[in-house]
Order: C-alpha cells, then sequence, then structure tokens
C-alpha cells in the first residue's frame, strides 16, 4: 500500500522512555491532586478534633536563675526551637508574672495566659492523675489539685479522684452529685434523681503556688481530671465539647452563641435565596429546553447563562451594592420608609438583598441541572401527550415537570451548597461579624429582611483576619473551617446522590 | 413499555404538531389560554435571565461612565500612566480626599500575578489528571477519581484561603528550602520509575503511597541541606543577606492554592477535550505501530489543543476573579513588582475592602466601579472565546 509506512523501529529508546515519563507524570499529576484533597480535608480534621480532645495538664517544675524550682501546671500550646538549638514551650498557665494576681480575702485566682517556658529551664515534668482543671462561671481556667471537699459544712474523706467524690456525694445528695457528674462528663448524665434540692458543696482549690480558694460548687462550669480520665472519659468530653462547640483547653465565652448565630443567618439567607431563585431558575430552565427552539434568542440565552456562571463572585456583589442596595433599596426607603431616613432601611446591606444577589449568582448551577434532567427525559413520553390531546403546557406540566423536578432539588441543593461557601459577595451585602439581634424573632413582622446577618463563610474571614493571637484561636477557626465544609460536603454528596437515583428512574422509563 | 416502534416515529421529519401541538387558528378554549399563558410566564423567565446578565454589565457600565466621559476628572490614560514609577500608586485615604493617590495599576499587576502563579501550579497538574484520567487510566480509575476532584470543587474558597494564610504562609516561612526539595522529590519521581522499568504496572494507587514517601525524603534532604548551609532557614537568609525580602503572605502563597482551587475547572473542560478523541483516530495511530506516547503527542494532543486552550482561558477567568483566597493569603500590599516572595493586592480584593466604605457615587466609588467592569469584561470575554473554541471543538468530533 502506498503512503502507508511502518516505523520498524517502534520501540526506540527516547521514545519509550518519554511515553513512559508522560505516562508517570501524568500518574503523578493524578496522584497529587487526590493527596492534596485528602490532605486539605486531613489538615482540618486534625485541628478541629484537636480542638475538642482534652489535653492533659502537666506539672512542670522550673527553676529560675538560681532559685529553686517550683511548680507550674499548664497545657501545652506548642512548641518553638530558636536559633542556638534550644527549644521553648509555650503553655497555657498561671504564673506568677501574670497581671492579675490574687488578692488575699476575695475567691479569686489570677487568669490563665499563655508563657513562654524555656526548656531548659524545665527540672521536671510530671501529669499527675489527680491534677484537675477547674473552669469558673466567670470564663477563668485553674490548674491544681482539689485538697478538701465539703457539703453542707461538712468536710468528707477525700482521695483526690473526683469520680471517688462524685460517688460520695451520691450519697449526700443527688442533684449536687447530678451536678458534679454534669460538671465531670457532661455526656454522660444519667437522669437518676428525682426529688432532689440543692444543698450546698464547695471544694477548696489550691494552685501551683499553694493559693487556696474555696469555691461554690455552683460557680463551676467543669472539672476535668483528663491526666486520670480513661479513653471513653475522654471520647465523652470531646462529644460534648463538640455538641456544644466549645474547647475543653480554653474559655470561648461567645463562640458558641456566634456560631449558633452565623448557622442561623446562613441558613436564612439560602432559603430566602431558594425562594427566588428555584421558580426562576426552573422556568428559565423549561424554556431553554421546551420553548426557545434554536433560534438566536435561544443561543444568546445560553451563552448568557454559561457567562453568567463564569462571572466572578464578586463582581455579583459590586452589582448587588449598587443595584439592590443603592438603587431599588434607595428607592424603597424613599417610598415607604421616607419617615426614617436619613438613616436606611432597605438601602443598605441586608439579608433580602445578599439572598436575591446570590439567587442570581446561583442561577445558572439551577438552569443548567433543571435542563440536564429535562434533556433525559424521552421524547416518547411528550409525544405520547401530543398523541392524546395535551396542549404543549400540559405535556410540560403534567408529563415532563414532575420528572425534571428532582432535577431542579438537584440544582437547588448544589445552589445552596455554593451560597452556603461563598463568602467575597456577602462582604459588600450586610454580613456583620456581631449581629445584634437575629432576623427572626418575636416582633412584627417576625421576619426582617432588612436586618444585617452572620453567615458562617464570613465569621471564619473574620476571625482569621482579626486573630492577632493565632494560637489561642487555631483550633476553632479548624473547627469553623471544618464545619463549613461538612455542611458544603453533605449537600454536595446528596446532589449527587439525587442525580444519580433520578438517572436510574429515567432508564428504567426508556426500557 | 412499548407500544410502538419509537425509531419509526422520530426517524420521520419533526411533524409539525408536535412543536405547536395546535394550529394557531383553532377555537380558543381555555385550554388554550392556558396554553398561552403558561408560554408567556415561561418566556418571561428566560428573558428575565438574560436580562439580568444585561443589567449587570449595564450597570455597572452605567456606574463607571461618569468616571469616563464625566466632568473629565481623569483620563483613562491618566489612570494607567506608567511614566514615573512613584506615580503607580494605589492609596486610598480613609479620610480628606487630597492625599489619596489612584493608580490601579498595581491592583491590575497584582491581579495578573495572581494568576500568572496559580497557573503556574495549576495548569500542569489539571492538564496532566486530565491526560491520566482520559487517556491512560482505565474505566474504573476514571469512575473513582473524578468524584473525588469534583469534591475539590465545592470546598470553599474561604476555607482554602484559610489554610493558605493560617497554615500554609508560616510553615512555608520557616520550611521554604523543604518545600523546593519536596517538589524536587516529586519531579524526580517519574524519571526515577520510568528508568527502574517499572512504568506500566504503576497504579494511582501505589502513587499516592509514592508521593509521601517522596516527599518525606525532600524534606529531610532539605532538614540536612538545611543544617549544612542555612543556620536559620532560607527566608532568615533571603532577608538578612538583602537578597530580596521575603514577606510571609507572597505571590507563592498564593499561587499554590489559588492554582489548586482552579484545577478542577481546568480539569474538567480539558478532560472533556481530551476523552472527546474519536477512538477511531487513536485506534488509526496505534494500528499504524504508534506507542501510546506518540499516539498521545501526534494525534491526541494535537486534536485536543484547542481545548486545552479553552481550559487555560477559563481557568485564567476563575483565577482572575477569584477572591476570597487572594484577599486573605496576599496581604493586600498594592506593590507593581512581579517577585514569587512578595505580596500584592489584587483587583477582586480591592472591590471587596474598600467598596463597603466608600462614599456612593464619589470618585472613589465610581474608580471601583470601572475596575470591577473591567474585571467582568475581561472574564466575560475570555469565558465567551472559550464556550467558542468548545463549541467549534465538538462540532469538529461530531464531524469525524
Amino acid at each position: 500500500m502506498p503512503g502507508l509506512k511502518v516505523s520498524r523501529r517502534r520501540f526506540t529508546p527516547k521514545s519509550w522512555i518519554s511515553g513512559s515519563w508522560i505516562s508517570l507524570s501524568s500518574k503523578l499529576a493524578t496522584g497529587t491532586v487526590i493527596a492534596i484533597i485528602v490532605a486539605v480535608l486531613l489538615i482540618l480534621l486534625s485541628g478541629a478534633v484537636s480542638y475538642f480532645w482534652p489535653r492533659p495538664i502537666y506539672e512542670f517544675w522550673v527553676e529560675r536563675s538560681g532559685e529553686a524550682a517550683v511548680p507550674v501546671h499548664g497545657i501545652i500550646a506548642g512548641k518553638e526551637n530558636a536559633a542556638d538549638g534550644s527549644a521553648r514551650l509555650l503553655i497555657r498557665s498561671v504564673t506568677a508574672a501574670g497581671d492579675d494576681p490574687a488578692t488575699p480575702g476575695t475567691d479569686r485566682l489570677p487568669a490563665a495566659d499563655y508563657v513562654w517556658l524555656p526548656e531548659t529551664a524545665v527540672v521536671q515534668r510530671s501529669r499527675p492523675h489527680h491534677l484537675t482543671a477547674m473552669e469558673t462561671r466567670d470564663g477563668r481556667w485553674h490548674w491544681g489539685y482539689v485538697v478538701q471537699l465539703q457539703v453542707d459544712g461538712e468536710i468528707l474523706a477525700y482521695t483526690g479522684s473526683l469520680i471517688d467524690f462524685s460517688n460520695q456525694l451520691l450519697a449526700a445528695d443527688c442533684a449536687a452529685q447530678q451536678h458534679m457528674i454534669n460538671a465531670l462528663r457532661p455526656a454522660r448524665v444519667a437522669d437518676a434523681c428525682s426529688d432532689a434540692e440543692f444543698i450546698d458543696w464547695r471544694l477548696l482549690f489550691e494552685d501551683a503556688e499553694r493559693r487556696q480558694v474555696t469555691v461554690a460548687g455552683a460557680d463551676i462550669l467543669q472539672l476535668m481530671q483528663p491526666n486520670g480520665a480513661g479513653l471513653l472519659d475522654r471520647i465523652a468530653s470531646f462529644a460534648t465539647h463538640l455538641v456544644t462547640f466549645r474547647s475543653p483547653n480554653r474559655y470561648a465565652p461567645h463562640h458558641g452563641q456566634d456560631i449558633v448565630a452565623a448557622i442561623y443567618g446562613t441558613v436564612l439567607m439560602v432559603l430566602v435565596m431558594s425562594l427566588v431563585v428555584s421558580p426562576l431558575g426552573g422556568l428559565a430552565a423549561v424554556y431553554l429546553h421546551e420553548y426557545a427552539g434554536r433560534g438566536w434568542l435561544a443561543t444568546v440565552l445560553r451563552v448568557a447563562v454559561n457567562n453568567l456562571a463564569g462571572v466572578p463572585s464578586i463582581i455579583y456583589g459590586v452589582f448587588g451594592l449598587g443595584f439592590f442596595i443603592h438603587a431599588v433599596g434607595g428607592r424603597f426607603d424613599q417610598w415607604f420608609f421616607a419617615d426614617k431616613l436619613p438613616v436606611p432601611t432597605f438601602g443598605t446591606g441586608g439579608l433580602l438583598w445578599a439572598a436575591m444577589t446570590l439567587a442570581l449568582l446561583t442561577l445558572p448551577v439551577v438552569i443548567v441541572a433543571t435542563e440536564e434532567a429535562l434533556a433525559r427525559i424521552p421524547r416518547s413520553l411528550k409525544e405520547g401527550g401530543y398523541a392524546l390531546g395535551a396542549t404543549q403546557s400540559e405535556a410540560v406540566r403534567y408529563l415532563l415537570w414532575p420528572l425534571a423536578l428532582p432535577g431542579l432539588l438537584t440544582g437547588m441543593i448544589l445552589a445552596v451548597a455554593r451560597a452556603a461557601g461563598e463568602v467575597a459577595p456577602l462582604m459588600l451585602l450586610g454580613v456583620v461579624k456581631q449581629a445584634s439581634s437575629l432576623p427572626i424573632d418575636g416582633n412584627f413582622p417576625f421576619l426582617h429582611l432588612e436586618r444585617k446577618f452572620m453567615h458562617l463563610g464570613y465569621y471564619l474571614y473574620d476571625l482569621a483576619f482579626r486573630n492577632t493571637n493565632l494560637k489561642e484561636g487555631l483550633g476553632l477557626l479548624f473547627a469553623v473551617a471544618l464545619l463549613l465544609v461538612v455542611v458544603v460536603l453533605v449537600l454536595n454528596l446528596s446532589a449527587v446522590f439525587l442525580r444519580n437515583r433520578l438517572y436510574d428512574r429515567y432508564r428504567k422509563l426508556m426500557s | 413499555m412499548q407500544y410502538y416502534d419509537r425509531r419509526t416515529l422520530l426517524q420521520g421529519s419533526e411533524c409539525q404538531f408536535m412543536t405547536t401541538p395546535f394550529p394557531a387558528n383553532t377555537l380558543r378554549s381555555r385550554r388554550q389560554l392556558k396554553d398561552r399563558l403558561f408560554r408567556h410566564v415561561v418566556r418571561t423567565a428566560g428573558l428575565a435571565v438574560l436580562f439580568a446578565v444585561v443589567l449587570i454589565f449595564a450597570y455597572l457600565l452605567f456606574n463607571a461612565v461618569p468616571l469616563l466621559f464625566g466632568s473629565g476628572r481623569l483620563s483613562l490614560a491618566g489612570i494607567f500612566s506608567t511614566t514615573g514609577a512613584g506615580d503607580a500608586v494605589w492609596q486610598p485615604a480613609a479620610a480628606g480626599g487630597d492625599i489619596s493617590v489612584f493608580n490601579p495599576r498595581p491592583l491590575i499587576v497584582g491581579t495578573l500575578k495572581a494568576s500568572l502563579y496559580a497557573l503556574l501550579f495549576g495548569v500542569p497538574l489539571a492538564f496532566m489528571t486530565a491526560i491520566h484520567l482520559s487517556y491512560y487510566a482505565s474505566a474504573k480509575t476514571r469512575r473513582r477519581l473524578k468524584p473525588a476532584i469534583e469534591i475539590l470543587e465545592a470546598l470553599p474558597t474561604v476555607v482554602l484561603g484559610f489554610l493558605a494564610a493560617v497554615w500554609l504562609a508560616p510553615w512555608l516561612m520557616n520550611h521554604l528550602l523543604h518545600a523546593l526539595m519536596i517538589g524536587v522529590a516529586l519531579a524526580l519521581l517519574p524519571p526515577l520509575t520510568a528508568s527502574l522499568n517499572i512504568g506500566r504496572g504503576f497504579p494511582v494507587g501505589l502513587m499516592i503511597i509514592a508521593i509521601p514517601v517522596a516527599a518525606a525524603a525532600g524534606f529531610w534532604a532539605a532538614e540536612w541541606l538545611e543544617s549544612l548551609l542555612f543556620d536559620r532557614g532560607v527566608a532568615y537568609w533571603l532577608q538578612t543577606n538583602r537578597v530580596v525580602s521575603y514577606s510571609m503572605l507572597n505571590a507563592l502563597v498564593v499561587g499554590a492554592v489559588l492554582g489548586i482551587s482552579a484545577v478542577p475547572a481546568m480539569f474538567s473542560i480539558a478532560e472533556e477535550a481530551l476523552s472527546g478523541v474519536p477512538r477511531h483516530l487513536i485506534n488509526g495511530a496505534m494500528a499504524v505501530g504508534a506507542n501510546r506516547w506518540q499516539t498521545l503527542s501526534r494525534v491526541v494532543l494535537p486534536v485536543a489543543a484547542s481545548g486545552l486552550l479553552a481550559a487555560l482561558l477559563i481557568g485564567f477567568g476563575r483565577v482572575a476573579g477569584e477572591t476570597m483566597i487572594v484577599l486573605m493569603a496576599s496581604g493586600n500590599t498594592p506593590l507593581s513588582d512581579w517577585g514569587p516572595f512578595s505580596g500584592f493586592r489584587s483587583l477582586s480584593a480591592t472591590l471587596a475592602l474598600e467598596l463597603p466604605e466608600t462614599s456612593v457615587n464619589g470618585f472613589h466609588f465610581q474608580l471601583l466601579f470601572f475596575l470591577a467592569l473591567l474585571l467582568f469584561v475581561t472574564v466575560f470575554i475570555l469565558n465567551s472565546v472559550a464556550e467558542l473554541i468548545r463549541h467549534r471543538l465538538r462540532t469538529r468530533y461530531r464531524a469525524w
């Protein structure tokens, strides 16, 4: 055959090596991408877990320049290697150097803070089983030993173990014991007590520098002996702190409420957005697939939808700020809220405008998913409808729409996932780091669409930016990031699941 | 359940009654009125979407126009003047407009710089992954790994930005040499395994084990090298010897994370183009004796090249407009230099930071709208061109 040349040297070393190289490089790239995904998830997970996991408390014996060694109690928060090879530990502790010394006569201990401890100064370190971490109602953490226990002024025999103490309390009083157990291991509260009356229990607490204070049981939030705790107790403590979004190792007064408010704001915004985007996206998809045909309008619309998907999200924010807030919202204020001017009502960032803008942003997602579902419905179905005399709208509404509805739902889930993770446009549209009031409350009209709101993604951004002391907030950041990722991934996976179910259904319909 | 042969029904030319089931001049029954109404509602929705896109463009333009054709406070040439390096400064003052200097050049340079570094990281990863999954990998591997890459797509960028700023940036500052050595070790992996003649049966699963091993080897090599050459790390050495100033939040950090965030978008388009290459072309090449590498380099890649270009354009549009990663990890200093170790400030980050605090319809406000318009138009053109390329490629594939 003329023209067809079969090379005799098919496997030249050069081509083989380069071929093998590209094959392996492409494998390497794939592996790297997968490894990066796994690494990101693992980093988030480990950071978040370490935030909620009770860490051991150490007793350091520290020798400072010739003086006798003194004990220091604390949690190791980090370690740093200096240039000269010496290491220093960052510990969270109460030391004499703290600027809040205990005043005699008042029952207060100094607040915990982070201190650097040169490793050479640490003569000895240990993890005594009965070393106790105490969180009091004023939000302070203390580390030390429980020296003495009193119930109704009577001193109990005490072995040092809190569990032992809680058992003793059971004999004395059920409610006090329950409080104790609550403080000890909040996950394992048994509702065994019935008509117990409150009795006064106190404990004498001694910190590393032998300062003693008497603390009333009612003032104690948590008592922990993490060094002596078994694995089950640690897991229980972890689970409790995970649910309440509090760390067992540090004090974070408002974060729990803030996170609830942020989740609340995110969910509400996404709901309002869904109300706007689902009818619009669904109908637009029906138009594109059933009515638009192949004319120039359809082409333009398709190009528009595709491009809408590619527009950077910040551009939506700019548009929302200019159009919704200043133009539309400003008019709204002039017409309906003129008495409140110059204080803007709708003329400033708020829930409604954020939801509207994100509806615009997620519109392509919904349209594409719905249209895909419509395209997969067998034509025979519609044709059968026509054959029976249905009008086009009847065929669409009664035959196609019920089948395309899961497609719309898939699109909605994807849109919600996208909106939950989107932060950039919201920064221009009224998201705040700390909302004074929630968008839903008991006052008429209950749903306040003009209010500013909190958002989980923005909360993460704000924490990451605001935190000057990264050591303090890093765990919380990881926890919030993981929460956001989990929400988004669960939504995405459910969308994928739904889509697969839908396709199975069409396949059955076709056979 | 089939009551008729669908094929015969579909084969004939599309009957008139299928597209418009009823002639327009029949009796107007209630049902037909409903039909019309529904059609109008649906069309309105479709047009509303179109209207929204036009509105975005028109509104940005509307707000930026006074700046360009208004009282003439600044001309375009003035804004983008590159004459004196000292003039190219973006310095909006918080109060008192007199000392504000607005020259968006540093912002544009910052955006391009972020895009450049991101594409440097992202394009090889995305394209190589696409080549592997569409050309080398088995159908099973493809089915398993594609959803994993979609997970990356779903990750919120604020989380990636947080990891870049809080985790990667401090690590990189102390482990610059380590990062370099890990890269070298990974780059050595393919030729090493190729020369060991275990190329064929080397599954991706094994690669996932090999990557951490190679990374660890690179890390230890760097530990050793650093203890040998530098006593306090490379970043410190660079700083003290005035070679280059190293800022913790820099283009390298942004580039790596931004590039990774753009991988799924580029991957899916590149993969679509590569796996769409007609089977008979590949089979033909194989039949005349080309091996897999020759088939890939002489047939598959040239045929799908325009699709890869489309992926590149989409990726560029994606990273140029991305906000959160750049905002959190770039340091937001408006500098006009291209070095990998310095921070920068991008257009998108500037919009997010400054627009909420400017006075409405002031000069600064209008300028920011103009910059938004610039970004929008750029990305719009990139996406449109990419879409056109993809469309033509699909048509060509169908024709083959």
